[in-house]
């Protein structure tokens, strides 16, 4: 570089402090988030063990192999109770030792009837529909075996008899998880199959599961998007916004800014706008439903995007960046003959990409993040934006989940994409921005 | 996000009442299994009374009703709510309900009620209904209640909560009782054999687990914003309250009176000199619910239907154990019973009124709760003992619950108080000095407490007895 | 206003420049304005209003009762605190955050390898939503389990109450903003530093001044403007903070960290209380706007 010529006084001194300064910060600043992202792939245990636990431990997987030969045989339906008590039953009773699936074999004289399959994901959206309590004996779980296919809380695949010749069982396992799985039938004698092997192993792919929980909670509510649902309304809402902002606010602060000529008239607008800001949302909150109701907009996305239209900061940041546009390119289109509509358009808006990116992304980082608005004014699932449908699972009230602080983090994780990818996405825009030197701070 | 689930966790208040024994689960809390919870969300159209208006009635034209009672849709108890909402669409074809999710916040609710929207029927807890009389929430349907076969049903002091002045404004729906959770197995290592009876041994027990059992807590205090609810106990147990209401309607505080400042010296000594609770005093009523189903902490407070938190997390039923509580130097521990009440809008029209009336009643016959716990007891969910009408008798539906904690239940029931009056007013200021002894050994309770008192006298007293007056006075 | 009072141009074959100048600003802030008075000041009229009242939210408006509500807070000690704490969280909150994404972008423009990368990470803080951030923080914060405590704990300090501490509580509040106060603030900050001419740098070299009195005398004057927008947002933002404390402290313990906005939400949605709470607010608002005024008073002066 050419200014390398010129060595200052110091200059090393300032290069290793930046150094130091900006890695200690980003070290801080992405602490939190990375605990954020490691706590959601951890079982609750270790989430809450007294001392913090770094890595996240592996969910086990227990294999069983229940044996029908001899017993008195039944329908299909009698092998998915079967199998259901020995996947739902136990795992109330292991709740606490991180178990990631449990897969049940059923066989008989040698042929595989069925294979049952329940991963965590599913466990713990239905435990407490499920199996709540510690009531364990067959005209529970007969009751259940509706919610379970209508919920698709288990995997059951039905091979019937003499289809499918059994696998080899593999050797029971001495791990102690296996083991606690034995001892839950030696006290508990519900099945009529023979457990004749319980394998132990463990899955990475369920580590995941407190991700795939969370689309299994939203199919119940927002219907067949399930998850995606919240993530298309955020993203409407956020959509619309950061539009009216840019097209809507943006000429707004240009005539503010340059059309303008009464500075006693500028200030009282930009005051007028800017004054906004200072009025505690929490104030607002009764007289902004009144409205909204009186506007027949209650309970739909338009309830949550029209507040955000009046944002006076937004005004206050483009109209400190037009009035640094230089005055004398401007007055040269006018003599061309352009109107002030083409002006903005062809001269202001491609000099002032930045200030554009820049309202862009800080106003999709609060309207993206906003809840007790959209939480207050929506009834409808279908209507919630993702902030809306967080709570909701975090809720314990009025339904039968309990909190799994992984849940939590699963959703905090997932929350942050769209607002990453925005950021990786626009940088680009506000580094060009940064080197055009027609714009001065 | 968390913070909102506060509110119906603070719900706590007293009848005095004999306890029937009832339905194994989560009453007062707000579990999706509370006999409210249950009336559902048959969509308005499907329903008999849809067909009724292709045939309509000659005199009496359709009523439509919203109600606050929809059930989450992985519920537990959804099934018996719908079948209880298709019920009694049959039988009333004249009144068309539709149901809503029922919210958790006050801030909607609130919103709702200032939007003209508030649901024809909804459903309150005890504190937010004294609060909502207040405030002029809820409907006076004494006359209602008056003339309804159905009032003497419910078992005596039901009412109380939603009663002032003589005027009823809520149909109880649901209540629970409290008492001390401990954990058998440590008591057990700690070689523990009878339960403590007094604020002595209880201190000694907790200590005595504590040392025998490393790493474990003796017992779990609460001392967060929600510190008063576990308080007022010891206040009761010193034979004292917090509040007394005169009889002219004005209220008088007592929080410098010997029985509190005895209280509030005994959650100090539990803190400083005992050391028997855990260091993060002001950890919220879920952690402390943790503690204790995690094996962490030995003893703590709770509702009868916290079992069932505990078991849904995994502890062994065998293990958990359920006591009166140690009674104070006044010689009493009375039990704290809380619940919620159904309450109708006051801008609903008679009629409306009238249907809602009816369809409260038809939740709360004798057949609704039976099908309710009938569908409990087949589906295993589990524990609340107590309802609130006498004709239904819940110890036939039991079932999974060890018996010993089923008549602990029932002991710690026997005496019982009301929560303290005005209690959602006043909550701040007692959790004041409650939260700085718990932090700073060296505050004096009666110092704090003498502050709290002038603080809330000032700011709450004063203009709440001012207006009793003034409002008798017309 | 000025503008709209001269609709008889319209009529008039007035000259097209004239009309131009004159209807277009209108035009292009008409849609601005409307949006700010129907959500904005009609809101606030609204709460006004009802500040007047003693709110019946059944029957509105209820009973007026004038100023009574203003007096009412006015003589409780318990709004003087609030206030009071208010402002200490607002003075460390400058103390403590308000300053770092100026002193992140100063150096971040000194670095020349792999600055994008750096501009990206230094957003990635600032994105977790204010709720699941406080929520983060009260974890860590835990005494037994926290992992910052753990972390002190490892070299040799705490366990730490941190919101268990009655003189610590409102630190133990400002401080994850330390830690998550990049953000777009620094991308501005960076920007405006970055837009100062080279030329201005080139001659401060040949000058000799040293990069730590260029800093001073160079970068820090050419952003004061983007400075003061940031900081008249920062300043409402942090008068008005209710979600992280909500979620922290509740404004516990024993109102050490009871701040005024907990006071607007405790008195409409706790005690229903609506009259007080719009009081209450719209206090604050004269409180902030009055600061704002005296900042581009200020600012004006400097010029």
């Amino acid at each position: 570089m050419k200014s390398n010529r010129i060595s200052e006084r110091g200059e090393k001194g300032l290069r290793f402090t930046s150094y130091a300064v900006t890695i200690l910060f980003l070290l801080f600043g992405t602490l939190p988030l990375v605990w954020l992202c490691l706590t959601s792939i951890m079982d609750n245990e270790s989430i809450q063990s007294a001392t913090p636990k770094f890595i996240p431990d592996v969910p086990h997987t227990i294999t069983v192999t229940l044996d029908f030969t001899g017993a008195d045989s039944g329908d299909e339906t009698f092998y998915k109770k079967e199998a259901m008590e020995a996947i739902w039953f136990p795992w109330a009773s292991l709740i606490r030792n991180n178990i990631g699936e449990i897969i049940v074999n059923g066989t008989r004289d040698g042929q595989q009837l069925f294979r049952a399959k329940a991963t965590s994901a599913q466990f713990y959206v239905g435990q407490m529909s499920i199996v709540p309590t510690r009531v364990v004996n067959d005209q529970v779980m007969k009751l259940k075996l509706p919610t379970i296919a209508e919920r698709k809380l288990s995997d059951f695949e039905w091979y019937g008899p003499a289809s499918k010749p059994a696998k080899a069982t593999a050797p029971s396992s001495d791990h102690e998880v296996a083991k606690l799985y034995r001892d839950f039938f030696v006290s508990h004698d519900v099945l009529a199959g023979k457990i004749t092997s319980v394998g132990h192993s463990r899955n990475k792919l369920r580590l995941f599961d407190s991700f795939a929980s969370l689309q299994h909670i939203a199919l119940g509510k927002a219907g067949d998007l399930g998850f995606y649902r919240y993530f298309i309304n955020s993203g409407m809402v956020t959509f619309t916004v950061i539009i009216w902002q840019l097209v809507f606010a943006g000429i707004g602060s240009y005539a503010l800014s340059q059309l303008i000529r009464s500075s006693r008239l500028r200030f009282f607008l930009l005051m007028f706008f800017l004054a906004t800001i200072m009025i505690p949302g929490v104030s607002i909150l009764i007289p902004q439903y009144i409205l909204i109701k009186n506007l027949h907009l209650s309970d739909s996305l338009w309830a949550i995007i029209l507040p955000h239209f009046a944002w006076g900061f937004v005004i206050f940041l483009f109209k400190g960046f037009f009035d640094q546009l230089p005055k004398e390119l401007l007055q040269a289109a006018r003599i061309d003959g352009a109107g002030e509509l083409r002006t903005f358009l062809k001269i202001v808006v491609p000099m002032s990409i930045p200030v554009f990116t820049i309202v862009a992304v800080m106003t999709f980082v609060p309207v993206w993040n906003e809840f007790m608005w959209p939480y207050i004014v929506t009834k409808s699932p279908e209507h919630w934006t993702f902030p809306v449908a967080m709570n909701d699972m975090q809720q314990t009230t009025n339904r039968n989940t309990i909190v799994r602080p992984n849940l939590i983090s699963a959703s905090g994780v997932l929350s942050l994409i769209p607002l990453l990818i925005l950021f990786i996405s626009t940088q680009r825009f506000v580094e060009k921005g940064i080197n055009f030197t027609g714009i001065k701070g | 996000m968390k913070r909102y689930k506060g509110s119906t966790h603070k719900r706590a208040a007293l009848l005095t009442m004999s306890l029937a024994f009832g339905l194994l689960t989560a009453c007062g809390s707000g579990n999706g299994n509370d006999p409210a919870a249950e009336s559902a969300a048959t969509p308005a159209g499907n329903t008999p009374a849809a067909e009724n208006t292709a045939e309509p009635s000659k005199e009496a034209a359709i009523v439509e009703i919203t109600v606050w009672d929809k059930p989450a849709p992985d519920a537990a108890t959804k099934a018996v709510a719908e079948e209880l909402q298709a019920k009694f669409d049959a039988a009333y074809p004249n009144i068309k309900v539709i149901h809503e999710d029922e919210t958790q916040t006050p801030e909607k609710f609130l919103a709702a009620v200032a939007g003209g929207e508030q649901p024809d029927v909804f459903r309150p807890s005890f504190p937010k209904m004294q609060e909502y009389v207040q405030a002029g929430i809820v409907a006076d349907i004494t006359d209602l209640i008056n003339a309804s076969p159905d009032k003497d049903r419910f078992i005596d002091g039901a009412f109380n909560m939603a009663t002032r002045d003589g005027k009823i404004y809520g149909v109880p729906l649901s209540m629970y009782s409290t008492g001390v959770y401990y954990n058998k197995k440590l008591f057990e290592t700690a070689g523990i054999t009878s339960l403590p009876a007094t604020w002595d041994e209880f201190a000694a027990t907790a200590k005595t687990v504590q040392e025998k059992n490393p790493g474990t807590i003796g017992f779990d205090i609460l001392g967060m914003d929600w510190g008063d609810w576990h308080f007022e106990y010891y206040v009761w147990q010193a034979g004292g309250d917090l509040t007394e209401l005169q009889p002219d309607g004005t209220v008088k505080l007592n929080f410098t009176s010997e029985a509190t400042v005895t209280a509030l010296q005994y959650y100090k000594d539990l803190k400083w000199t005992h050391k028997v609770v855990q260091s993060n005093v002001l950890q919220s009523f879920e952690e402390n619910n943790k503690d204790f189903y995690s094996g962490k902490s030995a003893m703590i407070l709770g509702a009868s239907d916290a079992y069932n938190t505990f078991v849904g997390q995994g502890m062994d039923p065998s293990v958990i154990g359920f006591m009166p509580y140690p009674v104070g130097p006044a010689g009493v521990g009375p039990s704290q019973v809380g619940g919620s009440f159904w309450a109708i809008s006051p801008s609903a029209t008679p009629e409306k009124r009238q249907a809602a009336f009816d369809y409260i009643m038809f939740m709360s016959s004798k057949e609704a709760f039976e099908t309710r716990l009938q569908f409990n007891k087949d589906n295993g969910l589990g524990v609340n003992p107590f309802t609130v009408v006498k004709d239904v008798d819940t110890s036939n539906y039991v079932e999974g619950m060890p018996a010993d904690f089923l008549s602990a239940i029932r002991k710690a029931a026997e005496t019982q108080q009301l929560e303290y009056y005005l209690k959602s007013s006043l909550s701040p200021y007692v959790v004041k000095p409650i939260q700085k002894v718990l932090l700073d050994q060296n505050a004096d309770p009666l110092t704090e407490l003498k502050a709290a008192e002038q603080l809330a006298q000032k700011e709450v007293i004063d203009k709440y007895n001012t207006d009793i007056l003034s409002q008798s006075g017309k | 206003m000025k503008l709209e009072s001269s609709p008889p141009l319209k009529a008039l074959p007035a000259p097209r420049t004239r009309f131009r100048i004159r209807w277009t600003p209108v035009l292009f802030l008409l849609p601005s304005i409307i949006v700010f008075i129907v959500f904005k000041y009609y809101l606030i009229f609204s709460a006004v209003q009802i500040s007047l009242f003693n709110y019946d939210i059944v029957n509105p408006p209820g009973r007026f009762v004038g100023l009574e509500n203003y007096f009412v807070f006015l003589q409780t000690s318990t709004f003087w605190l609030a206030l009071k704490n208010t402002f200490i969280i607002f003075l460390l909150s400058v103390a403590l955050t308000f300053w770092v994404p100026i002193v992140q972008a100063i150096f971040l423009s000194e670095i020349r390898k792999a600055n994008g990368v750096y501009r990206v990470l230094y957003q990635i803080p600032s994105i977790l939503p204010v709720v699941a951030g406080a929520l983060l923080w009260k974890w860590m914060y835990n005494p037994d389990s926290g992992l910052f405590n753990y972390l002190l704990g490892k070299i040799g300090l705490g366990p730490y109450g941190w919101l268990n501490d009655i003189n610590m509580t409102k630190f133990a509040i400002v401080l994850p903003g330390f830690f998550a106060s990049g953000g777009i603030g620094v991308l501005l900050y960076y920007a405006a530093i970055k837009s100062i001419p080279a030329e201005l740098f080139e001659s401060a070299k040949i000058d000799g001044c040293g990069p730590w009195r260029r800093i001073r005398s160079l970068v820090l004057p050419n952003i004061r403007f983007v400075i003061l927008i940031q900081f008249i947002s920062f300043m409402s933002g942090a008068l008005l903070a209710f979600d992280n404390i909500f979620i922290l402290t509740k404004g516990g313990p024993a109102d050490a960290s009871l701040v005024v906005s907990l006071l607007i939400q405790r008195s409409a949605f706790e005690q229903s209380n609506f009259g007080m709470s719009a009081a209450l607010s719209f206090f604050m608002f004269l409180v902030i706007a009055l600061l704002t005024v005296i900042q581009f008073k200020l600012q004006k002066e400097e010029n």
